[in-house]
């Protein structure tokens, strides 16, 4: 009895020992390891060293600027930070700003104040293609706004709004052939399919190529004031059932996880902003004619909509990609 | 005897495991890749022109960033230089250098923006723990009060007192008992009962009851928006005309957009959208 109990303390000893030392080794392994240098291969990129190195392809761009260099040359030396050096675009002469682009409908040729041509929005998606731009999901902008991840210097967003099946027949095939992705805030009432509308079936199909599906509300309706009789408290079921049954509706038919809203003609208030944190939503899109900040208020986040009439000056004119004001 | 050698042969081969683990986490990678840290680095041997070339280059870049006052990813840089050139004079005193007006700024900055935050001088705080991350990206203090939403006031908070009952509260924030339900669904309150003294409610600041009323078309802002100054009034109508541009109704957006150029003449966005809404009509596009 004696001698197993001298054995099991025995083993305990041994254990505890061969713990300290994985502990000791752990702090050896884990220790900052604050920059990479790495002679580039051929057939590397930044994208490709950015996966290795920072787990995140998406930040090729960062070891491009560190090491002040376009191209990458098999047999080039580079240095590769493994931590954040900046955080939200922010430097003591300015500050990084997103641009976020609002569109609506699409035609072959007529055109409107919602409504954007096919040769417009190609011409403008090449545009973006041969000026250095990098579109990114809107997700990585709420990563950069939460100040979590950064991204490429002229960095920006496309949306579309409603649900409208020009942005299947037209928009789609456009993003699509530029490899860019966007995301669709469509409010579910107006899923009805048919030649206008878009339908749950196309919704799937445009979610497999690369475009987030997000919320418009049910009907939307204006969510920062009351309709006609309504009393405040059937104005607040009311909000709130446009925010959660939307959601659920998606989710089910899409099977995809609701994060952000759009506001109906872009329209807010405290309340509106409230019901949404309470709901779990991770963030809100008006159309104010701004581009963001990491600052910018994750519930008031500004778009800027494209008119159908925007020739390339317009349109780059919302293209700001960094607020030269000093912030002292 | 025999049990005794195999119990300092276990001890033996832990220890030899962890040795070998510790020694692959200090060597460098294999193939093409080195990495290099605070405690050591490694060269690409038998390249002296090579690795020369590289400091230089690296030298420059740090001196890029510096005059781009970009002062965190210059430290970084001259810290390359330092380590492939241990001895370079010039690297060693510019992190010196860097890293005292890094901390010194970035600590001025972060105190002031809790002054600031104290003082509910809430745009200036953020200012200043902006300020504090462009000089220090990694400054925890700073990260963590810009991401809190104590920065951006949309709630009121409410400690509750003995005797207080849902619509005593409603009463007290929103001078209207028939608002209980808000403070219920908020406070996450089923009923009285859950009410406990001392209670922290976090409750959204509603409009008053003219502002969330349906819009007029040709009314004006709320009094209450239009007595702050002729930008906030500005910006009410500039707002009232992006929904009704949004709405396709144009006529409208104008009328607004004028009337946002009659309180604030140099609105950035107001002249131009009228220009624009014009030439569409003009075009015969919208009604």
């Amino acid at each position: 009895m004696t001698t197993t109990r001298h054995q099991l303390l025995r083993w305990i000893e041994l254990a505890c020992l061969a713990l300290i030392m994985l502990a000791m080794t752990g702090c050896a392994l884990f220790q900052p390891r604050p920059f990479a240098v790495v002679t580039a291969q051929p057939g590397d990129s930044f994208s490709s060293l950015a996966t290795k190195h920072l787990q995140n392809p998406s930040l090729g761009w960062m070891i491009a600027e560190m090491n002040d260099i376009d191209v990458l040359n098999p047999g080039q030396m580079l240095i590769i930070p493994l931590y954040p050096l900046e955080r939200g675009g922010i430097t003591p002469r300015g500050y990084q700003t997103v641009p976020i682009l609002t569109y609506h409908k699409f035609s072959h040729t007529s055109k409107d104040v919602v409504t954007v041509t096919r040769k417009a929005f190609e011409d403008q998606m090449h545009f973006l293609k041969n000026h250095g731009y990098t579109v990114i999901s809107l997700d990585e902008f709420f990563d950069f706004l939460e100040l979590r991840e950064p991204i490429p210097r002229k960095s920006v967003v496309i949306t579309i709004d409603d649900g409208w099946r020009s942005a299947y027949d037209i928009a789609f095939p456009i993003l699509k052939k530029y490899g860019y992705p966007a995301t669709l805030f469509v409010y579910t009432d107006f899923i009805i399919g048919g030649n206008k509308n878009l339908s749950w079936a196309i919704l799937r199909e445009m979610m497999k190529g690369g475009i987030s599906i997000q919320c418009h509300t049910r009907t939307h309706r204006y969510l920062d004031r009351r309709i006609g009789r309504e009393t405040f408290k059937q104005y607040f079921e009311s909000i709130k059932e446009e925010l959660t049954e939307s959601a659920m509706i998606i989710r089910r038919q899409l099977g995809t996880e609701v994060k952000y809203l759009a506001y109906p003609y872009g329209e807010t208030n405290d309340l509106v902003i409230a019901l949404l944190v309470k709901l779990g939503y991770r963030g809100a899109l008006t159309v104010e004619r701004e581009s963001n900040p990491c600052f910018v208020n994750r519930y008031r986040v500004n778009r800027s909509m494209v008119y159908g009439n925007f020739d390339l000056e317009d349109f780059t004119n919302n293209l700001k990609v960094f607020n030269s004001q000093v912030l002292q | 005897m025999i049990a005794k050698n195999n119990k300092l042969a276990v001890v033996c081969c832990v220890c030899l495991i962890a040795l070998f683990i510790c020694g692959c986490a200090t060597l460098p990678h294999a193939g093409h890749e080195m990495t290099a840290t605070q405690d050591g680095v490694t060269s690409p041997a038998g390249q002296p022109h090579a690795l020369q070339a590289s400091v230089e280059r690296y030298r420059q870049l740090a001196i890029g960033f510096e005059k781009k006052q970009q002062l965190y990813k210059a430290v970084f840089m001259w810290r390359v230089v330092q380590k492939f050139a241990p001895d370079d004079r010039q690297a060693s005193y510019r992190i010196r250098e860097l890293d005292l007006q890094i901390r010194s700024e970035a600590d001025k900055h972060f105190l002031k923006g809790l002054d600031n935050a104290k003082r509910s001088n809430f745009l200036s705080a953020r200012n200043e723990f902006l300020m504090t991350l462009a000089y220090d990206p990694n400054q925890k203090g700073a990260f963590e009060s810009l991401r809190s939403d104590t920065l951006s006031p949309g709630y009121t908070i409410y400690e509750t007192i003995q005797g207080d009952t849902m619509r005593k509260v409603a009463q007290k924030v929103y001078l209207d008992p028939e608002k209980d339900f808000i403070v219920a669904y908020f406070g996450e309150l089923r009923d009285d009962t859950d009410l406990k003294p001392g209670t922290v409610l976090k409750l959204p600041v509603i409009k008053s009851e003219s502002e969330l009323k349906p819009r007029r078309i040709s009314g004006l802002g709320s009094p209450h928006v239009r007595r702050v100054n002729n930008k906030a009034g500005a910006e009410v109508h500039y707002r009232k005309g992006v929904s009704f541009f949004l709405a396709e109704d144009i006529q409208r957006a104008i009328r607004e957009w004028e009337e946002t150029l009659s309180l604030d003449p140099e609105h950035p966005n107001a002249r131009r959208n009228i220009e624009k809404a014009r030439d569409l009509l003009k075009k015969g596009q919208l009604k």
